[in-house]
């Protein structure tokens, strides 16, 4: 995609809000510009004689007969241009704010729509903080270059090049002499503005080490005490906080100098106007009049140009930060030609020779795995962290796609069933559960959201977290996640444990999730759930021998291929992997004898 | 973490404009709250404000030359005016320009001596700010670390940062800010007024007439977009806060098909935003041209009604005092819109001053310290009739006793919740007991130096806490003064040097925030070997009980044995071998000691100890 496509793909149909918002924009300089010849206008052409610089079409409407009328009229006509000029200023914020609030608008919720369907193995490859980054600062970014420093650029522009024509229509040589300074203004400031970048910068990662500093210091308070080194933290604070500070420091200086020494350039500049304009209007080449009028035109043409460097400078920022949002742009939805077949699902499972691999990796993370199971039987996968557990359970809710050999639910293919159904159907309680910032109630709701209340709480009950949840201070109105109540791991696993028995699905992972629990109440939630879901194909991936043990099938999976395959007892028999576990885990149970 | 640096960078990005913008007053852009997170008003205006200033009093001569300095060079700029007048009414009106060059010239140095002025002012008052705003800092960083952990327990880290960094910005903008454009506000608005009527009363008295009308509209319009910008700020944060949630929680948005919902809640909050972010976009831009407006609607008011005056009563007016009058009554607009922003920015350092004086005004755990210094415990322990509360309202520990003799090791064993962990907690004097009595070496805890009873006693939890910094560091954090080679030989002991040596850099590896990148196995043999070299008399373990594989686990147990080797040692046990070889067995089941004894006599009472053992250990 061009670049220029890429800045306008967002601003279709309300384009010409836009450049209506520009020719606004425009006209309201204009007429600042032409503000000061009123003051010309008055003491040349009224007090004086000579000619007016004003516009024909305004000073056709300023007649008069006696010296005070003129002055009357004079004086209304410039309260009416300040009217009109306050006016246009009003419609050209309505048409630049309507504009960039609704394209940052649309920009928004296509990305997050986008992201949102964006596939699994996407997601495991970016970088959670990145792409948040992406939807918030970077589409900030674009609007503020849009509505703020575009429109910012292009004022100044304008304003500066009607100043320059009005002072030019006035006295060709004076303008001249008056843009004298101009160039270097401007350079000071563009080459000023691109140094102290470099210097931010610096300021920003001092100020990131101290954040850092007293953010682990306060997650590690308890370590910090235990080994009394209080000092040492406070010491090594106030290093970073020094630097901070120092940093800071070289840029106010910095900023100091460029302030004084631009403000220095401008005054000599006004110096050097003011002298050739008192000498021309003693010598008569100009008058009075115009010489207060450039004076004041000087003004709208040094000051912003001081100011351009900085806004052309944060233009880069904005090519970046659209590269930045193009780029996820182009990749597909995971729903893009998704097939619609929804068949009901009994759950029977099957994979054949699946192996799995990311596009960038090396190793395949799933080797030749083959299995079977029948509806209502329970499957555990045991293996250590690594084994490619948890990247099975990903390719049977279609996260991820099998790089060869196929998955079949009930004999179809699952590649050629919806993905959406299928989700609907398998159930997986992870290990990490998420929850999100609301009720407790909403949250074991999540997936019914007209659930009542009692069914919520019975689902708490069976999965015992519901006494905990009657503990806190609000009970099931009480908000959790992360900017509400932190739950334990163990409360987090039992509520994700809740969530799922509002259901009944075919087919059930369990993904670790009662590892946080301890092993007593694991076992007594375990039981009442296989009395719940006994009709559902169980599978459950654990490192615990006890939790898989239990299971009719067990499937012992070690660097992406599965070891062993068979039942508690037979897999003991066979004196692998599984026995080694086995007697690791129970190894003191053993010697009680 | 990804969330906080993104919010900095913003406030960052917000501080360059903002900067940019302070230092060019004649292109101040609407402000009046770009950075206002939707702050809360501040409550005790007046006690904040004292204790502020305590802290600028330090420089108080600065200041105080700082006002001379402004005081004397903005009443000179305030001259600027009457020179026009007379230049107008004394030479220019009879055609004679030759003095006019010297006034030129006058007017020129005037300028320039006022911008001198300006700059060291300013310079001087920002250095002044960082100052007093890297004091504040390193006092209240200073108290944090004197705090109990009670306190701790009660604020999230993210808050304590964003005190210490976003608060004392706001700090830091208004105290340079206010005061110096207070001063030159104040001075100009004054002094405009005075030299208006000085220089005709006549015209004085129309400026009179239309300020009060002028300043309603613009305060108006000021607080509006204030509130435009807060709205945006507010649903900008929500926004993001679903977006961020949204993205952490990708995996189960999608194993639950909740797409669709999401997509809504997010669209809602998206509109509220848009509406939001016109209104402040439309009114900010209203603010200077609408003051523009004014400045000129009064400005020729004041020339037309002048040039009426001179026409008809030429004694009364000259036209070089409506060139003047006129000059004066452009000036002190600005000033006036500037002091209703400013008091908003002083409101936000003010609030911004009590959360950082909230930090610094904690209890201080050294408070009630000991006074008795030790060297060395030899080591027995005793509990007698300890209650516990963290809030003073529920015990959480009832009536604790039980003691241990120097060099035993002691097993706590219990039920998750009931307690186990807040009994090691009261030992090393993380929080203190409500009432009953903890003795190390026949001495109340509570009589002990607070640093030489830490020192004494060494503590490896489960969630291990490893600092930013290279894992050698992170071991000689046991006891700083101690040399690579014995930090390695803690290692070793510690069963930790082979996985160390095995990284690419070794003990020069880097160790992420929060030790993200090391197992939580790895992380506790890290711990272990800090705690090896910090070499304590007594020690408090706790181990682990899930998400680390067995070899590791076997690793630890081991590593654990070692350190355990001649030191009193109080453990949270889950491993029957740990608790097998406990000299006692201490069972605490919600709140309260229930059982105590060996393995053996334990089993043979048959009651809590006894269920608790069938259950974990035979199935």
């Amino acid at each position: 995609m061009s670049k220029l496509q890429r800045f306008t793909t967002w601003m279709k149909g309300y384009f010409h809000l836009y450049i209506i918002g520009f020719i606004f924009l425009m006209m309201v300089q204009y007429l600042r510009s032409v503000t000061p010849l009123f003051v010309q206008h008055i003491i040349d052409h009224i007090f004086g004689s000579e000619a007016s610089a004003l516009p024909t079409f305004i000073t056709r409407y300023l007649l008069g007969d006696s010296v005070a009328d003129k002055l009357l009229i004079v004086a209304l006509a410039s309260v009416l241009i300040t009217l009109i000029r306050l006016i246009f200023v009003f419609l050209n914020r309505i048409a630049f704010a309507t504009f960039m609030e609704t394209v940052a608008y649309r920009m928004r919720n296509t990305l997050y729509n986008h992201i949102q369907n964006l596939s699994f193995s996407y997601h495991s490859h970016a970088d959670t903080g990145d792409l948040i980054q992406r939807t918030t600062t970077d589409v900030d970014t674009y609007r503020r270059f849009i509505g703020e420093q575009l429109v910012d650029v292009t004022r100044l522009f304008f304003l500066v090049g009607f100043a320059i024509f009005q002072m030019a229509l006035m006295n060709g040589i004076m303008t001249l002499i008056s843009l004298a300074m101009a160039p270097i203004i401007f350079t000071t400031g563009a080459i000023y503005f691109k140094r102290v970048k470099h210097v931010f910068d610096r300021v920003e990662k001092a100020e990131a080490k101290m954040t850092t500093a007293v953010q682990e210091n306060v997650t590690g308070s308890r370590v910090v005490k235990a080994f009394q080194n209080e000092k040492y933290e406070m010491d090594k604070f106030d290093e970073t906080s020094t630097l901070f500070r120092d940093e800071s420091m070289h840029l106010t200086k910095l900023m100091a100098l460029f302030w004084s020494s631009t403000d220095f350039i401008i005054f000599m500049q006004y110096t050097l106007t003011a002298s050739f304009g008192i000498y021309y209007t003693v010598m008569g080449a100009m008058s009075p009049g115009q010489f207060i009028a450039f004076l004041t035109l000087l003004g709208m043409v040094v000051w912003p140009l001081r100011q351009l460097g900085r806004i052309i400078g944060d233009f880069g920022k904005t090519t970046v930060a659209l590269e930045r949002i193009d780029d996820i742009m182009q990749h597909r939805s995971e729903h893009h030609d998704d097939p619609a077949y929804q068949p009901k699902i009994e759950g029977h499972i099957e994979f054949k020779n699946v192996t799995f691999q990311f596009d960038d990796d090396t190793k395949p993370l799933l080797k030749n795995i083959s299995f079977e199971v029948k509806p209502s039987e329970t499957l555990a996968v045991i293996g250590k962290t690594g084994s490619g557990k948890s990247t099975l359970m990903n390719l049977m809710v279609r996260l991820l796609e099998p790089t060869g050999g196929e998955i079949l639910f009930d004999g179809t293919n699952i590649q050629n069933i919806n993905k959406k159904h299928i989700r609907q159907n398998v159930g997986i309680i992870l290990q990490e559960p998420f929850l999100y910032s609301k009720t407790v109630y909403e949250n074991i709701g999540i997936m019914k959201r007209n659930a009542d209340p009692e069914a919520i709480e019975r689902a708490a009950g069976i999965a015992r977290v519901h006494d905990d949840i009657a503990d806190f201070d609000k009970g099931y109105e009480t908000i959790v996640g992360e900017r509400g109540v932190t739950l334990s791991g163990g409360q987090k696993q039992r509520l994700a444990i809740a969530r799922m028995l509002l259901h009944q699905k075919p087919v059930l992972i369990f993904d670790d999730s009662l590892s946080a629990v301890d092993t007593e109440t694991d076992l007594q939630i375990r039981r009442a759930l296989m009395e719940h879901w006994q009709h559902t194909t169980v599978f459950i991936i654990t490192h615990r021998i006890t939790t898989a043990m239990e299971a009719d099938k067990i499937i012992v999976l070690e660097d992406g291929e599965i070891k062993a395959f068979g039942t508690h007892e037979s897999l003991l028999k066979e004196q692998g992997l599984y026995a080694e576990l086995y007697k690791q885990q129970t190894q003191l149970f053993k010697e009680e004898g | 973490m990804s969330k906080t640096k993104i919010l900095n960078k913003q406030a960052l990005n917000e501080k360059l404009r903002k900067e940019i913008d302070l230092n060019d007053s004649r292109n101040r852009p609407t402000g009046g709250g770009h950075n206002t997170p939707g702050l809360a008003q501040p409550k005790q205006i007046k006690e904040t404000l004292k204790r502020l200033l305590g802290y600028m009093g330090v420089y108080k001569y600065a200041v105080f030359l700082i006002f001379i300095m402004l005081f004397i060079a903005t009443s000179l700029a305030l001259l600027v005016p009457i020179l026009f007048a007379r230049a107008i009414d004394e030479y220019i009106y009879f055609l004679d320009f030759t003095p006019v060059y010297r006034i030129a010239v006058i007017i020129i140095f005037l300028a320039l001596f006022n911008s001198l002025v300006r700059f060291v002012s300013r310079f001087i008052m920002v250095r002044i700010s960082q100052r007093v705003v890297k004091k504040i800092r390193s006092d209240a960083f200073g108290q944090l670390m004197k705090a109990p952990m009670k306190h701790y327990d009660k604020m999230d880290a993210g808050d304590i940062v964003s005190r210490l960094s976003n608060d004392l910005e706001l700090i830091s903008n208004s105290l340079g800010q206010v005061i110096l454009e207070v001063i030159n506000s104040s001075i100009v608005i004054v002094g405009s007024l005075v030299l208006m009527f000085y220089l005709n009363w006549a015209l004085g008295l129309i400026v009179i007439v239309f300020m009060p009308i002028m300043v309603l509209f613009t305060v108006k319009i000021s607080k509006k977009t204030r509130k435009g910008f807060k709205a945006q700020q507010t649903h900008l944060a929500k926004l993001n806060g679903i977006i961020e949630e949204n993205i952490s929680g990708l995996k189960t948005v999608k194993l639950y098909n909740q797409e669709t919902p999401f997509i809504e809640e997010f669209s809602l909050e998206n509109d509220k935003l848009k509406e939001a972010g016109f209104s402040a976009q439309f009114y900010s831009g209203l603010v200077w041209p609408f003051i523009h407006f004014m400045n000129n609607l009064m400005f020729l008011t004041v020339v037309a009604v002048g040039a009426a005056l001179y026409l008809r009563y030429d004694a009364l007016v000259t036209i070089g005092q409506i060139a003047g009058v006129g000059q004066y009554s452009r000036q002190f607009m600005m000033p006036i819109a500037n002091l209703a922003q400013l008091f908003n920015t002083l409101m936000q350092g003010i609030a911004g001053a009590e959360r950082v004086f909230e930090l610094i005004d904690a209890d201080n755990e050294y408070a009630l310290d000991g006074t008795k210094a030790i060297d060395k415990f030899s080591g027995s322990i005793e509990f007698r009739h300890v209650d516990f509360s963290y809030d003073s309202h529920e015990l959480i520990l009832k009536d604790i006793t039980f003691s241990a003799k120097s060099g035993q090791v002691i097993a706590i064993v219990g039920p998750t919740g009931g307690g186990k962990t807040t009994t090691i907690k009261l030992i090393n004097r993380f929080y203190d007991v409500q009432s009953g009595e903890i003795l190390i070496d026949e001495t109340p805890i509570k009589d002990y130096k607070i640093d030489a009873l830490r020192k004494r006693i060494g503590v490896v939890l489960q969630d291990t806490h490893l600092f930013k910094g290279t894992v050698l560091e992170n071991i000689r954090y046991g006891d700083l003064k101690a040399h690579d080679a014995q930090a390695i030989e803690a290692a070793k002991m510690a069963n930790a040097h082979d996985f160390i040596s095995k990284l690419p850099k070794g003990y020069q590896t880097e160790i992420y925030e929060g030790g993200q990148n090391f197992s939580q196995g790895e992380r506790q043999l890290i711990s272990i070997a800090r705690t090896l070299l910090n070499n304590p008399d007594l020690l408090i373990l706790d181990e682990a009980t899930s998400n680390v594989d067995t070899r590791t686990e076997a690793k630890i147990q081991d590593s654990m044995k070692t350190l355990m080797q001649g030191r009193t040692s109080i453990v949270i046990a889950h491993r029957l071998q740990t608790i097998k070889a406990a000299d006692k067995i201490l069972v605490i089941h919600n709140g309260a000691l229930i059982e105590s004894g060996n393995h053996e006599t334990l089993l043979e009472e048959k009651g809590f100890y006894y269920g608790l053992y069938k259950a974990q250990f035979e199935q």
